[in-house]
């Protein structure tokens, strides 16, 4: 054989024999067109990009979500358990957004318990897999499970109904929910409905076969760690007086009486010697992501939804006459008519609503994320299996995560900041001298 | 080294990403473009600034760090640049200011499906010698690389994986005290020692899932490198690893691999090198982290001498709420030297032993807004006494990143 040069060409061959040997048989690879473009950087790091029904497990796991789904359970159920707003909602012939055939909510009557210090129980048969929020009618202070798991305490003494302090993942079938009440403490009513403000899922939902884009998982893991209040807003707020609202309850009424507290336009909604529901009507002229704000007094549980459907509760720090900000939810929206509600027990008040219209376009989800210090990339690039686990695994996301069911069941003063750990460089790395090769 | 050419480097990555800016619809700029302006502040306060045997006077520090991160992005291709300057100003000993550049680009782009090309380069300090804080300003020295490589990869449907391609590198520093061959191979310490280099090499990476969490991977390098001013230790350095990668989201993070290769000296010497490194990293449900890493290798430096270096590192780490994060991180490492001309008297072994512990709270005040304490003590000792210190050094951080 003829050399040439002075290379030898045996080790080459010995690399390709091994290349033979050591790649996959089958003639159909799982590179796309798509898959152009970045590279792992990280020696044995995965370069393949994921599936959006692989993201959707992933992040259903990190999020502590997966005892609602069994193995061998189709990802529309990961899906439903994501979102289900876009599960329940399907699109008709002329583009509304209308109710699929699942409605994903059940309510019962509640027998009270035949012996004293018993637990109350109802099995409820939920209609299809979904992070749920349990509301309760009643009164007195009760601790609740759901299949033996704790939901939590809740006291719907000052509203006649108040909300679990969790959510709840349920697959769909059967569940038994126990109550266990305290002295003088009685449940009339439960409801086990689909936590609708919260909504993860790529802009246009999920799909099975199609590959994560950086868009999407920005866009879900920003929903899903509660940071799309961060989204840069568009355009003025639009603002209602508390005073302003189209419809009160019996104990729901105007007042300027402010008691030494700030007022915005000199008057305030309040709700008399017991609890009160006041509805206010807003016009939006386009669909998107809004941010819901108000301005309320009285540190009791109050509840607040918009069109009945996107169901918050929320708890103020304000004491006496002060009023403070909370924020309630961060949702899309569509454009027209919107009723916001409002229930806020005794005493309690609203001087101002605020909605803030966002810029929600992937490139913004992107931005948020990645001023976290989480990796991002091109808004309709592809993720590699790589950066999706190194998001996931990252401190920030974990601690977010670790409460998730907690503080998304609530609205409140509290911003989702953590503290970010890309801060912290390395205690040691290797100087210049003296110069062993691999650290030049 | 070339200082202008250096910086030529780092703007021409950051004029590229500035020229793309101006040059797209504002539409489009909005869909590829992004930036992200940064600054740190740190106030430091140290007993032994000349980090000598025994203690020396202390002093306190100011040193400031503005950077933008910008870069201009697609499916198939990725600008970047870090523009940072690195300011440092001690009240009492104002010869030990220093200001660095922190410059960074690189550019990146998808030629065929799985076939990329990829160009950075980074004139950023370095520091320089072992055994010294890597901060302290006294032991940086401004360095550049500038780095280019062709990379192919393909996945199977089975969750193989490959990866190949080809890589150089320019690498030009300031001059630093090394040990270098002198005639007849022997070591000779050289003050002003230049370790400009070019290199160049291929690479070759292989990886099969085992589980959903977890792979496997080998992976092989072979380059060959020039000193500009040390020919006898141009070499070419063959070296293959394999390793055993596992990713759970709740619970057990570990990587593990160990390999070895050669070490080709242009002087004629074969050096073995051999390397062991795991990483473990757990997350317990009550919110500590803990992270445990260590290394084990045996190699040797551009003289040919022998090292055999081992370093492990601890960290510990609790949250309280999602805002405030305390971190204990602790490490140590060994340097042994195990040059053949030292064997008949182990005294003379400059083997080095060194370690850290610091002790950092972090609180995110805003967003963007980041303020951190932190304690560290450093202290270097070992059979070779000359750079033996002790260091208690006390920093307050402030980070805002838009």
């Amino acid at each position: 054989m003829e050399r040439i040069g002075l290379v030898d060409p045996r080790p080459l061959l010995l690399v390709c024999a091994a290349l033979l040997v050591l790649l996959p048989s089958q003639p159909s690879w799982g590179q796309t067109p798509e898959g152009i473009g970045m590279l792992p950087r990280v020696v044995g790091g995965s370069g393949s990009v994921i599936d959006e029904d692989e993201w959707a497990a992933l992040l259903i796991e990190a999020l502590g979500l997966d005892d609602a789904l069994q193995a061998g359970e189709g990802s529309v159920d990961a899906f439903s358990l994501l979102c289900a707003d876009a599960a329940e909602l399907v699109t008709d012939a002329e583009g509304r957004r209308v109710p699929a055939d699942a409605a994903f909510a059940v309510a019962s009557e509640v027998t009270p318990a035949r012996n004293p210090g018993d637990p109350v129980r109802v099995v409820l048969d939920i209609p299809a897999t979904a992070l749920y929020q349990l509301s309760v009618e009643g009164e007195g202070l009760q601790r609740w499970t759901a299949d033996q798991r704790v939901i939590g305490h809740l006291d719907p003494t000052s509203l006649g109904v108040a909300l679990a302090p969790t959510l709840v993942p349920l697959r769909k079938g059967s569940h038994e929910l126990a109550g266990y009440m305290g002295r003088r403490a009685r449940a009339e009513r439960i409801e086990l409905s689909a936590f609708r403000p919260l909504c993860i899922a790529p802009a246009d939902g999920w799909h099975a076969e199609r590959p994560l884009s950086h868009g999407a998982a920005a866009r879900t893991l920003v929903r899903a760690l509660g940071l799309e209040r961060y989204l840069p807003r568009l355009g003025d707020n639009v603002e209602i007086e508390g005073e302003s609202f189209a419809s009160a309850s019996g104990w729901g009424g105007r007042t300027n009486e402010t008691q030494g507290a700030k007022v915005s336009g000199d008057a305030w909604a309040r709700a008399g010697d017991s609890a009160a529901e006041f509805e206010y009507r807003i016009h939006l002229d386009e669909p998107g992501v809004f941010s819901l704000f108000a301005r309320t007094r009285g540190a009791e549980a109050q509840l607040w939804s918009i069109d009945g459907r996107y169901r918050i509760g929320a708890r103020a720090e304000s004491r006496g006459a002060r009023f403070s900000w909370i924020h309630l939810m961060t949702t899309p929206l569509g454009s027209g008519e919107h009723a916001i509600r409002a229930l806020v027990p005794r005493g309690g008040g609203i001087d101002v609503i605020r909605v803030t219209r966002h810029r929600a376009t992937s490139v913004h989800y992107v931005d948020v994320l990645e001023q976290m210090g989480f990796r991002g990339g091109a808004p309709d690039a592809l993720v590699t299996r790589e950066v999706a686990l190194g998001n996931l695994l990252r401190p920030a996301f974990a601690e977010l995560a670790a409460e998730f069911r907690e503080r998304m069941a609530q609205g409140g003063p509290d911003e989702p900041i953590v503290a970010v750990d890309g801060a912290l460089p390395p205690l040691y790395s290797r100087p210049l001298s003296p110069s062993l090769p691999s650290e030049l | 080294m070339s200082v202008l050419r250096s910086i030529a480097f780092g703007l021409a990555g950051a004029a590229t990403a500035l020229l793309a800016t101006s040059a797209v619809a504002e539409e489009a700029v909005e869909r590829r473009v992004w930036w992200h302006p940064s600054l740190q502040l740190q106030g430091v306060a140290d007993d032994n600034a000349f980090l000598e045997d025994g203690g020396s006077a202390g002093d306190v520090g100011f040193w400031l760090t503005p950077r933008l991160e910008l870069g201009v992005r697609a499916p198939s291709y990725e600008v970047g640049a870090d523009l940072g300057v690195d300011v440092r100003r001690h009240s009492q000993h104002q010869d030990y200011d220093e200001t660095f550049a922190r410059v960074s680009g690189f550019g990146e782009i998808g030629l065929l499906p799985g076939l990329s090309l990829r160009v950075s380069d980074a004139f950023v300090p370095q520091p320089v010698r072992l055994g010294l804080p890597d901060d302290q300003p006294s032991n940086l020295l401004q360095s550049n690389r500038l780095e280019g490589s062709l990379r192919y990869w393909r996945a199977g449907p089975d969750g193989r994986e490959i990866a190949f391609g080809v890589k150089g590198a320019r690498f030009d520093s300031e001059s630093f005290a090394a040990l270098v061959p002198g005639p007849g191979g022997a070591p000779l310490p050289d003050p002003d020692f230049d370790a400009d280099f070019w290199e160049g090499g291929g690479f070759l990476e292989l990886q099969s899932a085992l589980t959903r969490r977890a792979s496997v991977y080998l992976a092989g390098t072979a380059r060959y490198r020039t000193f500009d001013e040390s020919p006898q230790s141009d070499l070419g350095e063959y070296t293959a690893i394999a390793g055993l990668r596992m990713q759970r989201l709740r619970g057990l993070q570990l990587d593990v691999a160990g390999g070895g290769g050669v070490l080709d000296f242009r002087s004629g010497r074969s050096v073995p090198r051999f390397l062991g490194r795991f990483d473990l990293g757990y997350r317990h449900r009550s919110g500590w982290r803990l992270g445990v890493g260590g290394q084990h290798r045996f190699t040797a430096d551009l003289a040919g001498n022998d090292f055999i270096d081992t370093t492990g590192r601890l960290t510990l780490e609790r949250y309280f709420g999602t805002r405030t994060a305390a971190t204990l991180t602790l490490f140590a490492s060994y340097l042994q030297d195990e040059s053949q001309a030292l064997q008949s008297d182990p005294l003379a072994r400059r083997n080095n032993f060194f370690g850290g512990v610091e002790l950092a709270l972090r609180r995110q005040l805003a967003r963007q807004l980041q303020i951190g304490l932190a304690y560290r003590y450093w202290e270097n000792a070992g059979s070779f006494g000359a750079d033996d210190f002790q260091q208690n050094r006390g920093m307050l951080t402030l980070i805002y990143r838009e």
